[in-house]
């Protein structure tokens, strides 16, 4: 991060023969991607202290972490795949640790098939940018596009959209999310949420400014529609859910839909990059935070329901704050980061010109609120089945104190994430 | 040399536009018949030499009946095996049973293409002067594995099946360390082309220090370590023994081979032996300094290339013999621990090593 | 020259026609031994290219390992030739479907574009000219150390990442299986090992302590 975080000032240029870009919009996406290691490697290790996969998860880790870090600066088609491939690759590994476990080789499996599938045909896809303008180059393909057919555009842009879509958990590429975050180790779910998405979104909007140029394919309009769904239907599947980590996963899948909300706005308004920047952070923060908890829960009680926090507010007082605040965050009350980001997204998405986009949006949120809500009623206001203590070990109160105090901060003081996501939002073009 | 065959030929015998790669294709096929006749011969006299060897390391005679001293017992042999009866099993495969030994010999044979023995002033005397013929070598030495498992499976049968099985694995685990065994030579000569790997050691450690090019010039000294690695390492690829757990007797009968019989048996021993040939000049070129004279001296420098390549050949064949009648058989999992935990660590550090010096002595 | 268009024509043919029996071969382990053919004639159209150092690459990755490997598991499988031609019968049409739209795809890209925009440049600009005495190794050597050097380590570390997931799924440390450890058995000594013990007549011989395997 120290190394990482000079280069949000730095003039831009490029490195790699043109191939990788060195800008500020890197230096903050890359260094949203370290935070989000650094606080799942605390949780990852106090999970799996003195077990087999004690090795294995940071080295999976850290090569998940290193193909999003080049995902975020990545200016070439084939580092693209190439990265996404190494952001992919140790995820399913992540998903797969406990391998005995049934559930958790199912996930995977699922995962796999449908990562594998996704990321071929967004390489097809690149073939069709690079067949069109014979460069694998974002910016020249951005300038030499302009005469290519419009059709051949859009349908490249829709398989590209593909893969992105399959790491960003946007409908309907999500199918394998509830599985995957369910079936692998909380800590672990929390990493697949964040990083893959943060890496997905910097190499989604890098493509989009650089490759894309929008009056050659309507994109605002395609990912507004997308986005629309994407946040009705996870809200509304996430509902109906007992599972902790499954009704995660579609809150997740409906917060992916929020940010895609400003990334459609991205050309048109210049607040709609840092609206993304910060609700990125915050949404590393909560999700973090909510995930780091339910390992604690999961460990001791085995399970992940409404039944394994009952009264948690009682037996963990500690834990039972920390799931409540990222929750209420996730939910958007104020003043967590949560509000403040989702006020952010919406100002973007107006802006933008979307303003149907932001009432779907804002209904959503409001239809959010009641499942948040209800796990929260359900800590406090209900007798604990078991007086056991959650385990408590110094790695999760390492992550969920880091996580709250990020989501307490940035909510409280919106410019604090706001101006570094701001100096983030330059790009290389 | 074969260029200068044929623009030779061009010159006195022209021909008309239309057929003027008559000359051409007349030239490759008399070269490489003349390879393959060649080779045969001396493979003959070779599992002679393999036999004896074998007997005398055992206090024994050895085949001593057929000709002088045995040395027409090759060609008795070759004899027999044509004319017994070709036997299929009635469950075998019988196309890829019969494709088997037939895959085996030809790729084994495939590998001669390339191989220079010698070199005057018409040029290297090879089929095919190719430029990339260290990897041409690698590369069908690799497809020597097919031979020998498509003959375990199409058998049908359980030993020659676990035979073929234990193969695979073998062969592709040392191809993995004599890979890296040639990188270090290619990083010392800049070059793939087998005819400039022998050329590269007219000079070196002996003509810096002021001697005639002489056999310490050759690379088998600079890169020992690396010397004795190919030389295990082209024993395990070739199934030679002690690593010759494919046809493990003791354990799986004859291995791949229980099935044959006959003259597509003949092929398939044909085969092992054109590999083992190929390996034994393959060392004389990568590290014995191929047809260059042990001292480049007078009564030493008359004598043909050939006849040093040959001899040297030859040397590395009985060196060969030699292991197979005194070093026991491996057991299967200490041929994978030396091929993967000892080979494959030492010639990477090797090829790291080599590399660094290279750089940073300034002699690359 | 005659010969080349000669041999052209046959490496084609072949590959096409092995291609085809790939898919139409009934017993599976003959449709890898035709893939492997395939290969082979992809390997010599390169040599015919003049891309000798791509087709030597062709065939010791492909068909020196990779092949290999897929001839094992196919080998080792127990297919049910009867349940696998049920489920292709079932699924050709989605199958003929995407293949149709990849076809209709390709051709309108080759036949209306014509790839005009530029790749015909980048393509001839990636070969070494003729008569530069430059070969193909040491070209695509230049090209892959300098300009794609980073696409190359990255590729490096996409594979380092798969060998350890695959290596992390499959390692299983099982309980109870006794392994040769070499160091252990040069650093024996032969008083651990043996005990020379004086035997009076007619007495039995009582080991002094258990387990000197």
């Amino acid at each position: 991060m120290g190394v990482t975080a000079p280069m949000l000032i730095a003039a831009p240029r490029e490195a790699f023969c043109g191939t990788y870009a060195v800008d500020p919009f890197r230096g903050f996406y890359q260094l949203v991607i370290e935070a989000g290691a650094i606080i799942t490697l605390f949780a990852l290790a106090a999970h799996f202290r003195g077990t087999e996969q004690e090795a294995q998860a940071p080295i999976a880790l850290l090569m998940a972490s290193v193909g999003g870090m080049g995902l975020a600066a990545a200016t070439d088609l084939g580092l693209i795949v190439l990265f996404l491939q190494m952001v992919s690759f140790p995820s399913y590994l992540l998903v797969l640790l406990v391998r005995s476990d049934k559930p958790a080789q199912e996930a995977t499996f699922k995962y796999f098939l449908y990562g594998a599938a996704a990321l071929a045909v967004m390489a097809y896809g690149l073939t069709f940018l690079f067949g069109l303008t014979g460069s694998l180059n974002l910016r020249i393909i951005g300038t030499s596009l302009a005469g290519a057919d419009r059709a051949w555009i859009a349908l490249a842009f829709g398989l590209v959209l593909v893969g992105y879509g399959f790491e960003m958990t946007l409908v309907p590429f999500h199918v394998w999310a509830p599985d995957a975050f369910q079936g692998a180790t909380a800590p672990a779910s929390g990493f697949v949420s964040v990083v893959p998405k943060v890496a997905a979104f910097a190499g989604l909007l890098r493509l989009l400014l650089e490759a894309l140029p929008h009056n050659l394919v309507p994109w605002p309009v395609m990912l507004a529609i997308i986005a629309a769904v994407t946040m009705s239907f996870g809200n509304l599947m996430a509902l109906r859910q007992t599972s902790l980590k499954r009704l995660l996963a579609y809150s997740s899948i409906a917060q992916a839909g929020y940010m895609l909300m400003a990334v459609a706005a991205a050309e048109r308004t210049p607040g709609a990059m840092p609206a993304v920047g910060y609700y990125l952070v915050a949404y590393l923060c909560m999700n973090l935070a909510a995930f780091a908890v339910l390992a604690q829960v999961e460990r001791m009680f085995g399970r992940d329901d409404y039944v394994a926090i009952r009264g948690l507010g009682r037996c963990a007082p500690w834990s039972a704050a920390a799931l409540a605040l990222a929750l209420l965050s996730l939910a958007g009350i104020p003043p967590l980061a949560g509000f403040a980001g989702k006020v952010f997204l919406l100002m973007a998405a107006i802006a933008g010109g979307f303003a149907w986009l932001a009432v779907v949006a804002a209904l959503n949120m409001a239809l959010a609120l009641y499942y948040y809500a209800a796990i929260v009623a359900e800590m406090y206001f209900h007798e604990p089945e078991r007086t056991k203590a959650v385990a408590a070990r110094a790695g999760y109160a390492w992550a969920i104190g880091l996580c709250t105090a990020g989501t307490i901060a940035f909510g409280a003081i919106p410019t604090l994430a706001l101006s570094v996501a701001q100096l983030g939002s330059s790009m290389l073009r | 040399m074969i260029n200068g065959v044929i623009e030779w030929l061009h010159a006195t015998l022209p021909l008309p536009g239309w057929a003027d790669w008559l000359w051409w294709l007349v030239v490759y096929v008399a070269a490489s018949l003349a390879v393959l006749l060649g080779l045969l011969v001396i493979i003959a006299f070779l599992l002679l030499m393999d036999r004896k060897v074998w007997a005398a390391v055992q206090m024994r005679r050895g085949p001593n009946v057929v000709g002088p001293f045995g040395l027409l017992q090759s060609f008795a042999d070759l004899l027999k095996f044509v004319f017994k009866e070709p036997l299929i099993p009635a469950g075998a495969d019988k196309a890829v049973f019969l494709l088997a030994p037939l895959a085996s010999a030809t790729f084994a044979l495939t590998a001669w293409a390339v191989i220079p023995v010698s070199e005057n002033s018409w040029g290297t005397w090879v089929v095919s002067n190719l430029n990339v013929g260290v990897l041409y070598l690698l590369a069908i030495s690799s497809l020597g594995v097919y031979g020998i498992i498509m003959g375990g499976w199409a058998s049908n049968s359980k030993y020659p099946f676990m035979g073929s099985l234990r193969s695979a694995a073998q062969m592709v685990s040392y191809e993995v360390s004599i890979g890296l065994v040639i990188i270090t030579v290619l990083l010392c000569v800049g070059s793939l082309n087998l005819a400039d790997i022998v050329n590269a050691q007219k000079t070196g450690i002996g003509t810096s220090a002021g001697l005639p090019g002489s056999a310490l010039d050759w690379h088998w000294l600079v890169l020992f370590p690396m010397f004795v690695v190919f030389f295990i390492s082209a024993l395990a690829e070739t199934n030679r023994p002690p690593f010759d757990l494919p046809e493990a007797e003791s354990e799986l009968v004859a291995g791949f081979m229980v099935e044959y019989a006959s003259t597509p048996y003949l092929l398939f021993m044909l085969g092992e032996y054109v590999a083992i040939v190929t390996m034994c000049a393959l060392t004389t070129i990568l590290f014995l300094g191929g047809w260059l004279p042990p001292i480049d001296v007078a009564p030493f420098n008359w004598v043909p290339g050939i006849f040093w390549f040959m001899a040297k050949a030859t040397f590395v064949f009985f060196m060969f013999a030699m292991v197979k009648a005194m070093v026991p058989r491996y057991r299967y999992d200490q041929l994978m621990r030396l091929g993967w935990k000892v080979f494959l660590p030492l010639s990477l550090v090797m090829v790291v090593l080599v590399a660094t010096v290279l750089h940073f002595g300034g002699l690359a | 020259m005659a010969l080349t268009a000669f041999f052209f024509y046959l490496f084609a043919i072949l590959a096409v026609v092995s291609g085809a029996m790939v898919i139409t071969a009934r017993n599976p382990v003959h449709a890898v031994l035709f893939l492997i053919l395939t290969f082979f004639n992809a390997a010599g159209l390169f040599v015919l290219l003049g891309a000798e150092f791509l087709a030597m690459l062709l065939i010791i990755v492909y068909v020196g390992a990779v092949a290999v490997l897929f001839l094992f598991v196919v080998m080792m499988l127990d297919v049910d030739f009867a349940e696998l031609r049920a489920g292709f019968i079932k699924n050709a049409p989605i199958g003929l479907v995407v293949g149709g739209v990849v076809l209709a795809e390709l051709v309108a890209l080759f036949a209306v574009y014509g790839f005009e925009l530029g790749v015909g440049k980048t393509l001839a600009a990636a070969a070494p000219e003729a008569g530069s005495g430059i070969t193909n190794t040491e070209a695509l050597g230049r090209i892959i150390y300098t300009k794609y050097v980073y696409f190359f380590q990255g590729a490096g570390l996409v594979l380092l990442v798969a060998m350890i997931g695959a290596i992390v799924l499959t390692l299983r440390h099982k309980e109870g299986v006794r392994r040769q450890s070499i160091s252990a058995q040069v650093n024996r000594h032969p008083a651990a090992a043996m005990e020379v013990v004086k035997v009076a007549p007619g007495q039995a011989i009582v080991p002094s302590s258990e387990g000197q395997g």
